[in-house]
C-alpha cells in the first residue's frame, strides 16, 4: 500500500502540532562488512554537492533561504541494519515542503560527477574525515566502551559491526568504485521515505512518486535480528586505554525474548532507569562508588546492558553488586509499588515523544523496521499491563554474558 | 509566534507560563542566578571566598530532605526531576504528563528549604569526584577550561563546573548553607513553566508554595578583568584519535544591552563561518576542518566570550583563516545580503525550537535571569541590520587577541 515503487515506500504521518515539517528519506542496508565503509561514506560524499548545489555552502544557502530549514545526512544502526539517512527539517508550508523535497531528490539523485566517476579531491577529502571520525571514536570514553562491549559481545555479527566503518577498508576505495558502489545502493537497497507534516498527503505522495521514479530496481531486504541466546558461561573482557581517569565498566545481559521486550523495559526500568532505581540507589547513593550507573535495551537485539564510571580498584566490587541487584530483580525482590513508578516514569516518556517531532519520527522509523505498526498510545497501553509475574517470566532466562572493563592499567 | 507567554512577578521572583495546546509533556523550572562561575562574594564589607565547584555540589544537595526521598516522591507523581549548574545558573527541574500541579508544589516546595548534614555531604563527595573523573577524559571539555584558563585570570568561570578534587574536599554544611542562604533569594530565583497549563493556576501554585528569602546579605562579586590573555597558547596530550582546537575571543566592552548582544553575536558567528560562509567551505575543502567544527558563545553581563572548535591536525591554519577573514570583514565591512539570509535563518531556528517544551523551558530560563525573554529576543534577532552587525564585528573582536587551546593526541 505505502508502495511508490518496487521497494521504495512512502509513509505519511499527519500532524498538525508543530511549526515545521520532518523528512527522512532511509537507504536500508543489512550490516556487512564487506561494505560498511563504502555505504557509509555515501551520505557525506551526497551531502558535499549535487549538480544544482555544487558545495555546502551552496546546499546550506538554499537552506537558509527556505526559512532556516535544516538538512543532514547521515549513518545510523539499528538492530542489524546500518540505514543512510537523510533527513529536513523544514517549515510547514506547502511551498517549503515541495522544496526541501526537491532538495534532498536533487542530493539523492544527481551527485557531481566527471566522466562517470565521483570527483577525486572530494573522495579524497571525504575519506580523511571518516579516517579523522573513527579515530575519534575513543574521544568519547562512555559511547566508546558501549561499543565496544557490543562489538566484543557480537563477535562475527551484523550487529557488532562498526557502523561508521573500518579504516582499513578506505584504501581501496576511490572516485570510481564508489560511484559504482552508489548506483548499486540505489538499485538494492529497500528505500523508505517518511513525511511528516500537516500538508495534504496526497500532494507530497505526488511529489515523492515524481521525484523518485528510480528504474531497474532489484531489492534486498536485510534479514531481522535474532534474539541472542544466553550464554554457558560469562565472558570477561578487560582492556586498557592510556591515561584513563575514569573505568568504565558495562555488563551485557542475553537469553531474553524479544517478543517480551514491554516487561523487560519495565524490569530495566526499575533495575536502572532512573534516580530512584535499584542500581542508582544502591551503587551510587548507598555505596557512593560512582557518578552514573543505569541499564538499557536494545529491544531489536534483545540485549539488556548496564552501564557505569567507577574508579578502577572498584571494578570487581561493582560488578558483584550490579549482579547481585540483577539476581534480586529476578528473585522478585521489588514490589508492586516499584512496578506502579517504573511504569508511570515509562508511559510519561513514551507519551512525550508525541511532542517532539524528531522522535515521532524515529519512533515512526524502528516500527517500519520491525514492520509492527506500533503507536506511542499502544506502546503505553503494553507498558500499563505489566505487572509483577511478567517481569519474573521476562527475566528467568536472561543472565550476564560479558562484563566489559576499560581501565588504564 | 502562536505562544502566549504570561509573566507575572511573585513577590520578588520572575515568573513566566507559555502555553503549549495540545501537548503532553508539561515542564517545570526554578532557576537561580548563581553558578559555577561565582566564587566571590562580598558580605559585612569583607570578600569572601568560595571553594571551586560550591554551586554544583549545592545543586546535588538540594535534593536532599530530611523526611522523604525527593526522587522517590517526583517518581510516585510520574514525573521525572533533574538539575543543572552552568556558568552562571543553577536550575532544578521536572517533566511530567499527568501530575503537573502536585510536582510543581513538590519542586517549589523541594528550592524553599535545605538540609545539610556533615554524613549527606560527605557521602556526595566520593559522587561528585567520580563526576569530575569523568569529564578528565573528555578532551573536548579539557580543551575547553583549559582556554578559559587562557582567557580569564581571575573569573570563577575558568574553573571546571564541579570544581576539583581538592575544592569538593572543603566542602562543609556550613558552606553550603551559607550559598543557599545568600543567593537562593527571591529576586535571584525565576520560575519557568511551560505546557498545556492554565497561567493563573500556576502563578497561585507559586505564591502558595515558593518561600525564599529575600534578604540580601551578600553580593557576588564578578572580578574586572584585563583586556590582555593570561597566555594565548597552551597544549596538553591526551589519549584522543585526532587533535582538538578551542579558539576563543573575549569581550571587553558591556555597553550594549545583553538581549542586543546575544542576538548580534548569534548572526555575526553565522556569517564569520557558519556552514554557508565562504570561510567554512574553504577550511572544509581543503581538509582543515570536518562536520565537527562549530562555535559558541556566553554572554553575562560583565562577561563574553566566544569559542570556535574541532577536531583537525592544522589548528594553526584554522586559527590563521579565521583572524584573517574577520580582519577582511573587518576591513571591508558585511554585506547587508548576507545579515538578511542570516536573519531569516535565525527566526526560522527559533520557530524550530518553539515545537521543544524542553528548548523553550531551557531558553526562556537562561533569558529570563538576564532580564529579557524569547519574545523580545525575536523582536529583536527581525531588527537586526548590517550596522550593527558591524558593530559588533568591530566590537567583538576588538583588538584581534585570540587564545588557542590544543589537545595533542598521544
Amino acid at each position: 500500500m505505502n508502495e511508490i515503487y518496487d521497494g521504495i515506500r512512502f509513509h505519511f504521518i499527519e500532524n498538525d502540532k508543530f511549526n515545521t515539517a520532518c523528512i527522512a528519506i532511509i537507504l536500508r542496508r543489512e550490516l556487512n562488512r564487506n561494505d560498511v565503509t563504502a555505504n557509509a561514506l555515501i551520505p557525506k560524499i551526497l551531502a558535499g554537492g549535487c549538480q544544482s548545489y555544487k558545495s555546502i555552502a551552496q546546499i546550506n544557502k538554499k537552506l537558509d533561504t527556505m526559512l532556516g530549514a535544516v538538512f543532514n545526512a547521515d549513518i545510523v544502526k539499528k538492530g542489524n541494519e546500518q540505514l543512510i539517512e537523510f533527513f529536513c527539517e523544514v517549515y510547514d508550508s506547502e511551498d517549503y515542503v515541495i522544496q526541501a523535497l526537491e532538495l534532498m531528490g536533487e542530493i539523492l539523485l544527481n551527485p557531481e560527477t566527471k566522466d562517470g566517476c565521483f570527483i577525486k579531491s572530494k573522495i579524497q577529502n571525504e575519506k580523511q574525515k571518516l579516517k579523522d571520525v573513527i579515530l575519534s571514536r575513543k574521544n568519547d570514553k562512555k559511547e566508546y566502551a558501549k561499543q565496544r562491549l557490543i562489538e566484543k559481545m557480537f563477535e562475527n555479527e551484523p550487529f557488532g559491526i562498526y557502523a561508521d566503518g573500518y579504516i582499513e577498508d578506505l584504501d581501496e576505495l576511490n572516485e570510481e568504485n564508489l560511484y559504482r558502489h552508489y548506483q548499486e545502493l540505489l538499485k538494492t537497497s529497500p528505500i523508505e521515505i517518511i513525511v511528516m507534516s500537516k500538508i495534504k498527503e496526497k500532494k507530497i505522495r505526488e511529489k515523492c512518486i515524481g521525484l523518485f521514479n528510480i528504474q531497474n530496481r532489484d531489492v534486498k531486504y536485510p534479514k531481522k535480528a535474532l534474539p541472542k541466546k544466553a550464554s554457558k558461561e560469562i565472558k570477561t573482557i578487560r582492556e586498557k586505554e592510556e591515561g584513563l581517569n575514569q573505568g568504565k565498566l558495562l555488563i551485557g545481559m542475553t537469553g531474553a525474548d524479544t517478543n517480551d521486550f514491554f516487561p523487560l523495559l519495565v524490569g530495566s526500568e526499575i533495575l536502572g532507569g532512573s534516580g530512584n532505581s535499584k542500581l542508582f540507589m544502591k551503587i551510587r547513593e548507598k555505596e557512593n562508588l560512582c557518578y552514573y550507573v543505569n541499564s538499557f535495551i536494545y529491544r531489536l537485539n534483545g540485549v539488556i546492558c548496564i552501564q557505569s564510571g567507577v574508579s578502577e580498584d572498584n571494578f570487581d566490587k561493582t560488578a558483584e553488586l550490579i549482579k547481585a541487584e540483577t539476581e534480586a530483580l529476578k528473585n522478585g525482590d521489588f514490589s508492586d509499588d516499584d512496578v506502579e513508578n517504573a511504569k508511570k516514569s515509562l508511559i510519561k516518556n513514551i507519551l512525550s515523544i508525541k511532542d517532539y517531532n524528531s522522535g515521532l519520527m524515529d519512533f515512526y522509523l524502528m516500527s517500519v523496521i520491525r514492520e509492527d505498526n506500533e503507536k506511542p498510545e499502544k506502546t503505553a497501553k503494553n507498558i500499563s499491563r505489566i505487572n509483577k509475574k511478567d517481569i519474573l517470566d521476562a527475566f528467568k532466562n536472561v543472565s550476564v554474558d560479558t562484563i566489559y572493563m576499560m581501565g588504564a592499567n | 509566534m502562536k505562544e502566549k507567554i504570561y509573566y507575572k512577578n511573585i513577590e520578588g521572583t520572575n515568573c513566566c507560563v507559555i502555553k503549549k495546546k495540545g501537548f503532553t509533556e508539561k515542564e517545570a523550572m526554578v532557576i537561580f542566578k548563581y553558578g559555577s562561575k561565582d566564587t566571590q562574594f562580598l558580605a559585612d564589607n569583607k570578600v569572601n571566598y568560595l571553594p571551586f565547584g560550591t554551586a554544583h555540589f549545592l545543586e546535588h544537595k538540594l535534593f536532599e530532605d530530611k523526611y522523604i526521598n525527593i526522587f522517590e516522591a517526583f517518581s510516585r507523581l510520574g514525573a521525572n526531576a533533574n538539575a543543572y549548574t552552568n556558568f552562571n545558573s543553577t536550575a532544578y527541574y521536572f517533566k511530567c504528563s499527568d501530575g503537573f500541579e502536585k510536582s510543581l508544589a513538590l519542586l517549589l516546595k523541594m528550592v524553599s528549604s535545605a538540609y545539610f548534614t556533615d554524613e549527606n555531604v560527605e557521602k556526595e563527595k566520593g559522587i561528585i569526584k567520580q563526576e569530575i573523573k569523568m569529564y578528565e577524559d573528555d578532551p573536548n571539555w579539557q580543551g575547553y577550561f583549559n582556554l578559559l584558563k587562557c582567557m580569564y585570570q581571575k573569573s570563577g568561570v575558568k574553573e571546571n563546573i564541579a570544581g576539583d578534587e581538592s575544592s569538593v574536599n572543603k566542602m562543609t554544611p556550613d558552606i553550603l548553607y551559607g550559598c543557599y542562604n545568600n543567593f537562593y533569594t527571591k529576586d535571584n530565583a525565576a520560575v519557568i513553566c511551560c505546557g498545556d497549563i492554565d497561567a493563573e493556576t500556576v502563578f497561585e501554585s507559586i505564591s502558595q508554595n515558593l518561600s525564599l528569602s529575600d534578604e540580601k546579605n551578600a553580593e557576588i562579586i564578578n572580578p574586572d578583568e584585563d583586556e590582555a590573555f593570561v597566555k594565548d597558547f597552551v597544549k596538553r596530550k591526551m589519549n584522543t584519535g585526532q587533535n582538538i582546537f578551542n579558539i576563543g575571543f573575549k569581550e571587553s566592552e558591556f555597553s550594549d544591552t545583553i538581549v542586543d548582544r546575544i542576538c548580534e553575536t548569534k548572526i555575526l558567528l553565522d556569517i564569520i563561518c557558519g556552514k554557508s560562509s565562504k570561510l567554512y567551505n574553504k577550511m572544509y575543502n581543503c581538509g582543515f576542518i570536518d562536520e565537527r567544527f562549530g562555535f559558541e558563545y556566553f554572554l553575562d553581563h560583565k562577561l563574553g566570550f566566544c569559542v570556535f572548535s574541532g577536531s583537525s591536525d592544522y589548528c594553526d591554519r584554522v586559527k590563521d583563516m579565521l583572524l584573517s577573514e574577520i580582519e577582511s570583514l573587518k576591513n571591508f565591512g558585511i554585506d547587508e545580503n548576507e545579515v538578511i539570509r542570516s536573519r531569516k535563518k535565525h527566526i526560522g531556528e527559533f520557530i524550530r525550537n518553539f515545537n521543544s517544551i524542553s528548548n523553550i523551558v531551557n531558553n526562556q530560563a537562561e533569558l529570563l535571569i538576564k532580564g529579557t525573554g524569547l519574545d523580545e529576543m525575536l523582536a529583536k534577532i527581525r531588527q537586526i541590520d548590517a550596522s550593527k552587525i558591524n558593530k559588533r564585528l568591530n566590537s567583538l573582536f576588538k583588538n584581534n587577541l585570540c587564545a588557542l587551546s590544543l589537545i595533542e593526541k598521544s
